[in-house]
């Protein structure tokens, strides 16, 4: 009676099944964390001068379309304005001034789409590291995990398909192509200067149209 | 009667005392997850904290100002100053021609820049739009990861405070029912008048009836 009774066996078992399961919490933890680290590692690359090269590469890719655009477009200006010997005229400077405030703006254009383009991108990164976070929690596997962080990441840096520039200046290409067509049949054209008479003896009387 | 008495105040004692192990056992587990909880509890608030800290009195202006510069700095740095002779005008030509023509041109570039700089303050509200987003996700992501934590710790507590609480339980000494053993015997002695304990009793006289046979 006085004796000490054996011990019981499953204090035990309960003992090492809860210090097992606290010991594998802390593991998936542990991995949960290094998982993130994995990640986060992996997703390093897209910083700051990264996006800033993304910026470049849109403005290296669009610029020298938007450039020879403009020089074509100039240069046809131009010669449209000095075939019909107004290009030091009031209308022919305001066409050049115009084409000049086409290009300028179209230049800012390009400036806000790059960075437009750069926020793309880091969208794009953020969503990527976002899923492997999540997948990173419930796999708590940091090998795979940091397997699919490397293959994220490279895939990522893959450029997105940009279309070339489309015409950009036609408008004023034709408006001035148009302009001076008017003008040399004696309509204002571009509103400036006098108004073509027509003393011809073709019967026909002068004519103004404003 | 007083062996009996002290036999069950030795076991209630013993019990109370293993009682109290336990629940000393359980609670101590049950510190122990509070701890753990409020870890977790704080990792997710310095992330909350992280996101509604962009978000306090003048954070927002701040960090719009700081963005609007940044556009600005991407469109006003593309925009390019006016080729020189932008408008070909011959030498000869009056200076009121030369002037004008320069006047419209240096506006055109003008116009260019101010619009640049509007389009900054559009574009800086994505911007901002966007790296609220982010650390948005960013905070939502690690609170996440902290209830998860949480949630798994939780679960596993019931299970620890069980084990305590078993863990802790003494068996009684035995010292109680010895007592009251003693205690039985001594009563069933006194009641009696015979050896109670198998021992002693010589001296008490027989009970009547008692190993008379009989009746011879």
């Amino acid at each position: 009676m006085c004796l000490p009774k054996p011990k019981d066996p499953s204090v035990d078992i309960a003992n090492q099944q809860a210090a097992s399961a606290r010991q594998q919490e802390a593991e998936r933890q542990a991995r949960i964390d290094q998982g993130r680290a994995s990640i986060d590692s992996a997703f390093a690359q897209y910083d700051d001068p990264y996006y800033d090269k993304v910026k470049t590469d849109y403005l290296g890719y669009y610029n020298p379309q938007l450039d020879e655009q403009y020089g074509e477009a100039r240069k046809n200006l131009i010669f449209n304005l000095a075939r019909n010997s107004i290009l030091e005229s009031d209308a022919g400077t305001t066409q050049l001034a115009k084409l000049e405030k086409k290009y300028k703006d179209q230049q800012a254009g390009l400036g806000n789409a790059a960075a437009g383009a750069a926020n793309d991108a880091r969208s794009r990164v953020e969503n990527e590291r976002s899923t492997l976070h999540g997948l990173n929690v419930n796999a708590a596997d940091p090998a795979l995990i940091g397997e699919r962080a490397t293959a994220a990441s490279a895939n990522i840096g893959a450029a997105p398909v940009y279309s070339p520039l489309g015409q950009i200046f036609a408008d004023i290409i034709n408006q001035g192509a148009q302009g001076v067509t008017l003008q040399a049949k004696g309509y204002p054209g571009f509103g400036a200067g006098f108004p073509k008479l027509n003393f011809g003896g073709s019967g026909n009387s002068g004519y103004v149209v404003s | 009667m007083a062996a009996t008495a002290v036999g069950d105040i030795i076991n209630t004692r013993e019990s109370n005392k293993s009682s109290k192990r336990q629940v000393a056992a359980w609670q101590q587990q049950t510190g122990l997850e509070a701890q753990r909880q409020a870890e977790y509890r704080a990792r997710a608030q310095q992330a909350l904290d992280r996101a509604i800290g962009k978000y306090g009195p003048g954070e927002q202006e701040k960090a719009f100002g700081d963005l609007v510069g940044r556009r600005e700095a991407d469109i006003s740095g593309n925009v390019t100053e006016a080729a020189p002779g932008g408008i070909p005008i011959s030498s000869d030509a009056p200076n009121v021609v030369k002037t004008t023509a320069a006047g419209k041109l240096n506006k055109a570039v003008a116009d260019g820049r101010e619009g640049a700089k509007r389009l900054a303050r559009l574009g800086a509200r994505d911007d901002q739009s966007l790296a609220n987003q982010i650390g948005l996700k960013t905070a939502g992501r690690d609170i996440g990861v902290a209830s998860n934590f949480a949630a798994a710790s939780a679960g596993i507590n019931p299970v620890e405070q069980a084990a305590a609480f078993r863990g802790a339980y003494r068996d009684p000494s035995g010292l109680g029912d010895l007592f009251k053993l003693f205690g039985q015997g001594a009563s069933l002695y006194g009641f009696m008048g015979a050896p109670g304990l198998g021992g002693g009793g010589g001296a008490s006289a027989p009970l009547p009836g008692w190993q008379q046979g009989g009746g011879k």
